[in-house]
């Protein structure tokens, strides 16, 4: 079984256990830690499976630590020195819908259909 | 968070309030807000000027604070001024400049009753329909009461001044600093620049006032808090802040701040509002705002903390970025100001 594989199934059984023996029976100043801690569970399983397989797979962005990625950092320049203000919501457009899309995969999947944000915020 | 001591707590509340003898009863670490390190601290006074039991809050610097704030002693001189001008604040009452509470600079101020105007969190949203009209306009009133400080009578120097342009030019500042590149953001700081409006002179801006950070008791307002991130900028900028989509909770209809209709809000604050305000600019500041508030949280994704539960809440917010993102994206596109 690969390692990440192994990593998901953990994570899950983490999860549902948490979710179903812990958070029903916590006091009402614990229950917004709790959700909190399973949001941070799912995300971090559709991050183990993302992970696995191909090195196409891996994630751009994993936790606060984005691998460096030579192509966005051309294409932010380019953006900053003007080479797509002609056409703001043309090709360029795609290209940054499918960027920060790939990452809300692993964040919030259903925002792109939902557009609900999540409200767990150190804002 | 660092670990209070009692003794030490009590010691010096009993010098700053001349009690014969003072017991702290409780320390009760705070979350939410943006950065700052809070508590709560019940104490019981025996004499001097805060005879009997009340509830105090400390506020002290994080270990790794946002680059947007001003620091605990700034905010202390903040609320000074803005209690004096009949805005609804907790009271700042000592400050503790030689950190001997908290190893940093700290002060404390008064509890304020009541809950944040919208719950931060899914599980206990509190129903927005139970706010009244009245409240939106009172926060509208409050808001301009803000804006109206005469920037030459409060400190100037004390806050950071940024108009529009200068707005843009410190976006991207924020972005050089975070250690990975974010073309969206790019874009949408390019959208801003090619769509720059008329500016305002600049106001005293709260810099974070959404609807968590306006406490209610019923449907009284009780008190505006978390003033870090104070500064002199566009009014707008508050107001767009307010009423953008990601400062809704999820009550995306209630334009003001998920609590209430944008007219009520405009009605309230042009009551009061020495300055005039083109309203329809909003949804330019409203995108303005969610670019803000994009950067702040990647900022808050890399930022270190010791404390597991704000650890994890940063973490989130880290994440979450790519929510905002996305709809400065759908912001831009169906853009009709």
């Amino acid at each position: 079984m690969p390692n990440n594989h192994k990593t998901e199934k953990i994570l899950r059984a983490v999860n549902l256990l948490f979710a179903d023996e812990i958070t029903p029976n916590l006091p009402k100043d614990k229950v917004e830690i709790a959700s909190m801690i399973l949001k941070g569970l799912e995300i971090a399983i559709r991050y183990s499976r993302i992970n696995e397989g191909s090195k196409e797979c891996l994630p751009k962005y994993s936790f606060n630590n984005r691998i460096p990625d030579a192509e966005l950092d051309d294409i932010a320049n380019k953006i900053r020195n003007g080479n797509f203000d002609d056409e703001l919501l043309g090709p360029i457009f795609e290209y940054l819908e499918k960027e920060v899309s790939s990452r809300l995969l692993k964040s919030n999947p259903d925002f792109v259909t939902d557009k609900k944000f999540s409200q767990f915020t150190a804002g | 968070m660092p670990k209070l001591q009692p003794g030490v707590v009590a010691e010096w509340l009993k010098n700053q309030t001349d009690a014969i003898e003072t017991n702290i009863l409780k320390i009760k670490p705070l979350y939410g807000g943006a950065s700052m390190e809070t508590w709560l601290i019940s104490a019981d006074f025996n004499g001097g000027s805060f005879d009997g039991i009340i509830d105090l809050i400390l506020r002290t610097d994080p270990d790794a604070a946002l680059p947007q704030s001003i620091g605990a002693l700034r905010e202390f001189q903040v609320l000074q001024i803005v209690n004096s001008e009949n805005i609804i604040t907790p009271k700042p009452l000592f400050v503790d400049s030689e950190g001997i509470l908290c190893g940093k600079p700290a002060f404390f101020m008064t509890s304020i009753s009541g809950n944040p105007a919208v719950q931060t969190d899914n599980i206990l949203f509190k129903d927005p329909k139970s706010i009244p009209t009245s409240f939106t306009k009172t926060i509208g009133r409050q808001l301009a009461r803000i804006h109206n400080i005469d920037p030459a009578k409060t400190l100037i120097n004390l806050l950071h001044s940024r108009g529009q342009q200068p707005r843009i030019e410190y976006f991207w500042e924020q972005l050089d600093q975070i250690p990975f590149s974010l073309p969206t953001i790019e874009w949408a700081i390019r959208w801003l620049n090619m769509n720059l409006s008329e500016t305002n002179a600049p106001t005293l801006c709260h810099g974070d006032f959404r609807s968590s950070n306006i406490m209610r008791d019923n449907q009284t307002l009780t008190g505006i808090i978390d003033w870090e991130f104070a500064h002199y900028g566009n009014p707008l900028e508050d107001l767009g802040w307010f009423c953008a989509r990601c400062w809704r909770y999820g009550n995306d209809t209630k334009r003001a701040g998920g609590v209430g209709e944008l007219k009520d809000l405009m009605a309230g604050y042009e009551e009061e509002a020495h300055n005039t305000i083109d309203w329809s600019l909003l949804p330019y500041w409203e995108v303005n705002a969610t670019v803000h508030w994009s950067i702040i949280a990647h900022q808050q994704g890399l930022r270190y903390c010791n404390d597991s539960k704000k650890s994890l809440e940063l973490v989130l917010t880290g994440e979450k970025a790519a929510e905002i993102e996305y709809d400065l994206l759908e912001q831009i596109r169906n853009f009709k100001g």
